[in-house]
């Protein structure tokens, strides 16, 4: 299996996001979110045979579900479909190996952390875990507090471990959220959490108005998440 | 499902969680933009319904969502609170009572 990624400008970025649809939708809001606001321009298209029979229509145009965005050094990848987990992970690698090509400084993972409690939650906490010394001094800036011991499993292992072997500093910046449902106010949470680091000024208030609409439209991709893939978790 | 009505409406069928545990039910459905005035709960031993109405930018969006339960369950019994558009229900289940039965 191979994954193919076209790059369609010659921008080059020193940091890298990834936002998965995974718990709570967190990656793909605030990946989305954040290509908007900053008004990134498309850098790459991500596609493979494996994934799943999916287009995404801009303006009557079918591209790739998968894209890679560019502003001021960060490149921001969203996937906007549902991948089995053996798809995911196969993503990550070949995204890492990309990244890696290009001497890319850092890599972030957004994702959410399911958490029953969370409708107690105004603001739910965000949490962070880097894969080495280089990733721990640059997540220091990242409002956020390291997650304390335990484990963690499916693809955010497999993200800290594969950039690891590539020697890249990575950081998975984890947030609480519904354990079922699309939440925008934890993205929103995530998003001021990094602003520090990837330093791109974005009001999140927009975020929060439009709330109710993100959570209607993409109940169809929560759906689909769920039937796709068992989210990663963290055994604490 | 996916009803068609005039522009602007829409009916959708919300997300929901059912968590059956050992002597309790707990529902929970993600109903985006709804107040309590415009919620309606009905509950029967085996069934949730729930239908709600709101207005999200200029759609008019009406929820319906019919739950057949596994298991049977007090309505008497039954909590329901909302919160920021999650619609939470708790339910005790019912206990199976058995009866002896004499052998003739």
């Amino acid at each position: 299996m191979s994954v193919e990624i076209v790059e369609l400008s010659e921008e080059e970025g020193d940091i890298l996001l990834l936002g998965f649809p995974g718990n709570g939708l967190v990656g793909a809001i605030s990946s989305d979110y954040m290509i908007r606001q900053a008004n990134m321009k498309r850098a790459a298209k991500v596609d493979s045979r494996n994934f799943p029979p999916v287009v995404k229509l801009m303006d009557g145009m079918a591209i790739e579900p998968i894209n890679i965005y560019y502003t001021k050094g960060i490149y921001v990848m969203i996937d906007e479909v549902a991948l089995p987990p053996q798809s995911i992970a196969e993503l990550i690698t070949f995204t890492l190996d990309w990244f890696s090509k290009k001497k890319g400084k850092l890599v972030l993972l957004i994702e959410g952390l399911a958490v029953e409690n969370r409708l107690e939650k105004e603001k739910p906490s965000v949490y962070k875990v880097y894969n080495n010394d280089k990733a721990k001094e640059l997540a220091s800036s990242i409002e956020a507090d390291p997650l304390p011991s335990g484990y963690i499993s499916g693809h955010i292992a497999h993200f800290l471990k594969e950039a690891n072997y590539r020697g890249i500093p990575a950081i998975a910046v984890l947030v609480e959220c519904f354990p079922s449902y699309p939440d925008p106010g934890a993205a929103a949470a995530v998003i001021n959490a990094i602003k520090p680091l990837i330093k791109i000024e974005i009001d999140t208030q927009p975020l929060i108005n439009e709330s109710n609409a993100i959570r209607l439209k993409m109940r169809e991709l929560m759906r689909q998440v769920q039937a796709a893939q068992r989210p990663a978790g963290y055994i604490g | 499902m996916r009803y068609y009505l005039p522009e602007h409406e829409e009916v959708v069928e919300p997300l929901a969680d059912l968590r059956v545990m050992v002597d309790q039910i707990k529902l929970s459905m993600d109903i985006p933009g709804v107040e309590k005035k415009n919620l309606e709960l009905k509950v029967s031993e085996k069934t949730v319904i729930v239908r709600a109405s709101a207005v999200i930018g200029k759609r008019n969006v009406h929820y319906y969502r019919r739950i057949d339960l596994p298991v049977e369950i007090d309505p008497d019994s039954v909590k329901a609170r909302l919160t920021a558009g999650v619609l939470e229900i708790t339910a005790r289940i019912k206990p199976r009572g058995f009866r002896e039965v004499t052998v003739e």
